[in-house]
């Protein structure tokens, strides 16, 4: 009989990024790069563990924007050009590295991956990964929850209806794609503030996380700390990210992806190698960027490294797993002796830590997973849904105000570099309501200019834009997008207003902020009650 | 096209640009009306010739700079010239000329709050108490904790005075778990204050544990709708220890940033900058044979082009290395071996001044 539960969760977000009016876009390649780095190489993983009949549990969140690229046919061309054109730099590579044997094995083995990338997308996925994700779903390991529209940060919007809006559409675009309705959602950047479950139950969702302070500030006072959730007053459950777990994943000196041993991710070839023999791999602009494949190891603070050995990583991702097991085992036997019911570690990650920042990362994990199902006892992973059905009595208590960015609150959203772009978004936002309300039911081009205007709305609240301004790389282009979605959605609410809709214009802003098709504006109209509601 | 940009064309430039959008009863319109009309319908860029060759030169650089077999799927013929839009849609308004206050929460102990002043809130103000330049913005901050604030009844206020030309402002308020609301006004002859807009009502959250402990607890169907059963637990002595302990490692780790994103990671240790330099010695094999030969390198064939050239391109290591190439005929009777050997050796040489 275990002793205490493990629910990992991996938050899978990038903000939506298209540009059909570019033959290739910087930007864009975040994607590409995560489905290649991140996404594939954790859904191998999930098929190779449910394949050899292992039973385990993942709870992870797919964001809204994350889901509508993966079904963006546009998207999915690209990304089946680009990884073509990987697979054909890789079959370069490995002839160009034959008279070195350390690197040529590096090159082989991304050759391989690049291959099982191509087979996997087509085949397996028809180039829509969302149908990987809901098999793992039906295959009852991975639990699938949702995330804010756009990943806007709710702490920081004025109106009620906005963060409304966030929730009951990612709900409902989340029940479109993936077929079923989220019972639990990743809070974007894990921000809470009081009142907000109320919104969350209305939706149907029965539980969210917050980082530790979130659930340690909150009050009453909880009597079990991070380690069960608590109901808030409106009864949604709210789990408390746990410290520990997480600074070994994460912690820049501590944590594993920092160990030598592991692969550099700095130094990628894109950078490295002859111009002439790589400007085919690169963006039609010229620039170096990095093309995925690293031939070093991390090997020290110093600039001359070290060939990356594939199996001596491999070997430390095993042991950082056991360890990782045993850490958590000693946690919960020790948790278990002092409470008066079984402890639940919370330990949530950003899924493109996994593969993309942390290339073994995917190898832990199933490491991990294996470890934790042959090699002890104490542990039981589970999903907080299935962890509510075991202890459906917890304590009432309201979460305090918090965040899991730096200092825990609001301020790397809210600071000297970004703090000019809130004037825009509640102005927005009250335009919208404005619209929504004054034109309810609208019909025709009218309904189309509107529902792409709370598209622009959306758009412009992903919390991405305020994070990259003040993490300094990429900035103009987050500057751009912010500008460009207030710009649209500023003539198109003029256009509404004065009745003077240009449908070229909207036809155009709607052919590449084309994010959720069927989304319908009267979610902006606080009055507003779907044709078939259910009574109360 | 941006208001400046139209406002520095004549009325006949604006009534050609105004007939190509369809605007109707131009004649009838004075300048300044066409030039809203124009803005209102966003022009496409065929409305505004000069920039022509602009857009056709932007097209030739991006479509035409496509690699070789990468061929992205065909432009559907709205979204071109969306580049264009994007340039019109570069410069965002400074304000919505309203009249409003908004205050917001950035962390225990700062709020934040931006405001605008229309110009008729101006103008009224300078109409009926004084000139609009003459007055010192006060922005008044009011504790308001439990309290239902009818604008008189704060657990106490203090001023921030403000310069015209600012238009946001962070505030150390120092109060975690307080509620505050502000008033952006300025204080009258009388010594009045007189409020031009009062903000929205925050709550700064916590910075330390609950001093509420009662327990509350509560069981929840899974339909969600029968509500909650609560019930009375004991506080353990173990588990208060636990939460102490916890809050104790808070301290020390809260807010360790365990955001990251694809342009940015956060929490991996950044890049050396030490100097550096790289160097590294490849190799080029290259040849022609008949296309129908077979060749071979160091025993391995190879793939020639059509034409029956070939070309390969190897990293090259320290020693000696010999490289055979053959070349088969097609009907196997001749065999040409041309071996070249490479020999590289590096020396490595680093000085110090």
């Amino acid at each position: 009989m275990e002793k205490g539960y493990l629910t990992l969760v991996l938050h899978a977000h990038l903000p939506f990024v298209r540009h059909p009016e570019y033959p290739d876009f910087l930007e864009e390649d975040w994607f590409y790069e995560a489905i290649t780095e991140t996404y594939i190489p954790l859904l191998r993983v999930f098929y190779n563990l449910t394949d050899s009949g292992i039973k385990f549990k993942l709870t992870m969140s797919l964001s809204p924007p994350l889901l509508s690229m993966f079904k963006d046919s546009l998207l999915q061309q690209r990304y089946l050009n680009r990884i073509e054109k990987l697979i054909e730099l890789a079959t370069r590579e490995v002839e160009r590295t034959k008279w070195l044997p350390q690197f040529h094995e590096v090159a082989l083995m991304y050759l391989e991956h690049f291959r099982y990338c191509h087979y996997f997308f087509t085949e397996k996925c028809r180039c829509d990964i969302t149908t990987a994700f809901r098999e793992m779903e039906a295959s009852g390991n991975i639990e699938l929850i949702t995330c804010g529209a756009t990943h806007g940060f709710m702490p920081l919007m004025l109106h009620e209806t906005a963060v409304h809006a966030q929730i009951k559409q990612a709900v409902a675009y989340h029940q479109e794609t993936m077929g079923r309705k989220p019972k639990g959602i990743w809070l974007p950047e894990c921000g809470y503030q009081p009142g907000l479950d109320k919104i969350l139950r209305q939706e149907g969702i029965r539980f969210f996380f917050t980082d530790a302070h979130g659930i340690l500030h909150a009050s009453p006072r909880p009597k079990y700390g991070v380690f069960a959730p608590i109901y808030c007053p409106s009864g949604v459950a709210a789990f408390g990210r746990d410290l520990e777990s997480s600074k070994q994943v994460w912690s820049a000196n501590e944590g594993y992806p920092g160990d030598y041993v592991y692969r550099e991710f700095y130094r990628d070839i894109g950078y490295d190698l002859d111009y002439d023999y790589l400007r085919p791999y690169l963006p039609s602009s010229g620039i170096r960027v990095a093309t995925g494949m690293k031939y070093y190891q991390i090997t020290g603070r110093t600039n001359d490294k070290y060939p990356y050995n594939i199996w001596a990583a491999r070997e430390k991702a095993a042991v950082h797993a056991g360890n990782f097991m045993f850490n958590r085992e000693k946690q919960i036997e020790y948790l278990e002796s002092i409470l008066d019911r079984r402890p639940v570690i919370v330990a949530p990650y950003d899924a493109e830590l996994f593969g993309h920042w942390w290339f073994e990362g995917p190898q832990w994990l199933e490491f991990l997973i294996k470890k934790i199902t042959f090699d002890q006892q104490t542990i039981r992973m589970i999903s907080p849904s299935d962890y509510l059905e075991i202890y459906p009595k917890n304590q009432v208590s309201t979460p305090s105000m918090s965040s899991w960015g730096y200092k825990g609150y609001n301020e790397v959203w809210l600071e000297g570099s970004n703090d000019w772009i809130y004037r825009h978004l509640h102005k927005t936002a009250d335009r919208m309501v404005e619209l929504a309300v004054q034109y309810p039911s609208a019909g025709g081009d009218l309904r189309l200019a509107l529902n792409q205007a709370a598209r622009e709305l959306l758009l412009l609240q992903s919390s991405d834009w305020a994070f990259i301004m003040k993490t300094g790389t990429m900035v103009d282009y987050a500057i751009r997008r912010t500008k460009t979605h207030i710009n649209r959605f500023n003539n198109l609410y003029e256009q509404i207003k004065y009745n003077r809709l240009d449908l070229n214009y909207l036809h155009e802003v709607s052919g590449k902020d084309n994010i959720f098709p069927n989304i319908n504006y009267e979610i902006y109209n606080p009055n507003y009650s779907p044709v078939i509601a259910t009574p109360a | 096209m941006t208001r400046e940009e139209l406002a520095g064309k004549t009325k006949t430039q604006l009534t050609e640009i105004a007939k190509s959008l369809g605007i109707k009863g131009i004649s009838k319109l004075t300048r300044n009306d066409l030039l809203e009309h124009i803005l209102l319908l966003d022009p496409p860029f065929s409305a505004n010739p000069e920039q022509e060759k602009e857009i056709s030169q932007h097209l030739e650089c991006t479509l035409n700079g496509t690699i070789s077999q990468y061929t992205p799927p065909p432009l559907p013929e709205h979204l071109t010239g969306v580049a264009v839009l994007d340039k019109l849609e570069q410069e965002i308004p400074q304000d919505y000329d309203d009249t409003r206050v908004v205050l917001m929460v950035r962390d225990p102990y700062w709020l934040y709050s931006y405001w605008s002043i229309s110009q008729a809130t101006k103008g009224f103000i300078s109409g009926t108490i004084k000139a609009w330049d003459q007055i010192s913005l006060v922005l008044r901050v009011y504790d308001i904790t439990n309290r239902n604030f009818d604008g008189s009844n704060s657990n106490y206020f203090f001023d921030i005075n403000i310069n015209h030309g600012a238009n946001n402002w962070y505030i150390h308020v120092g109060g975690p778990n307080r509620t505050f609301c502000v008033d952006l006004g300025f204080i009258q002859d009388n010594g009045i204050f007189y409020t031009i807009s009062r903000s929205n009502i925050v709550t700064t959250p916590r910075d330390n544990v609950s001093e509420v402990i009662d327990e509350e607890w509560m069981i929840i169907e899974e339909d969600f709708r029968k509500l909650y059963q609560l019930t009375a637990g004991g506080i353990g002595n173990s588990s208060a220890e636990l939460v102490e302990s916890l809050l104790k490692r808070l301290e020390r780790e809260m807010g360790s940033q365990a955001v990251s994103s694809m342009s940015s990671p956060s929490k991996l240790p950044p890049r050396e900058r030490n100097f550096w330099f790289v160097l590294n010695t490849e190799l080029i094999v290259y040849g022609a044979t008949e296309p129908d030969a077979t060749v071979t390198v160091q025993g391995e064939p190879i793939q020639l082009r059509p034409d029956g050239t070939f070309t390969l391109r190897f990293a090259l290591p320290d020693g000696n290395l010999d490289i055979p190439v053959a070349a088969r005929s097609n009907d196997g009777i001749e065999t040409i071996t041309i071996t070249p050997t490479v020999v590289k050796q590096t020396n490595y040489q680093q000085t110090q001044m």
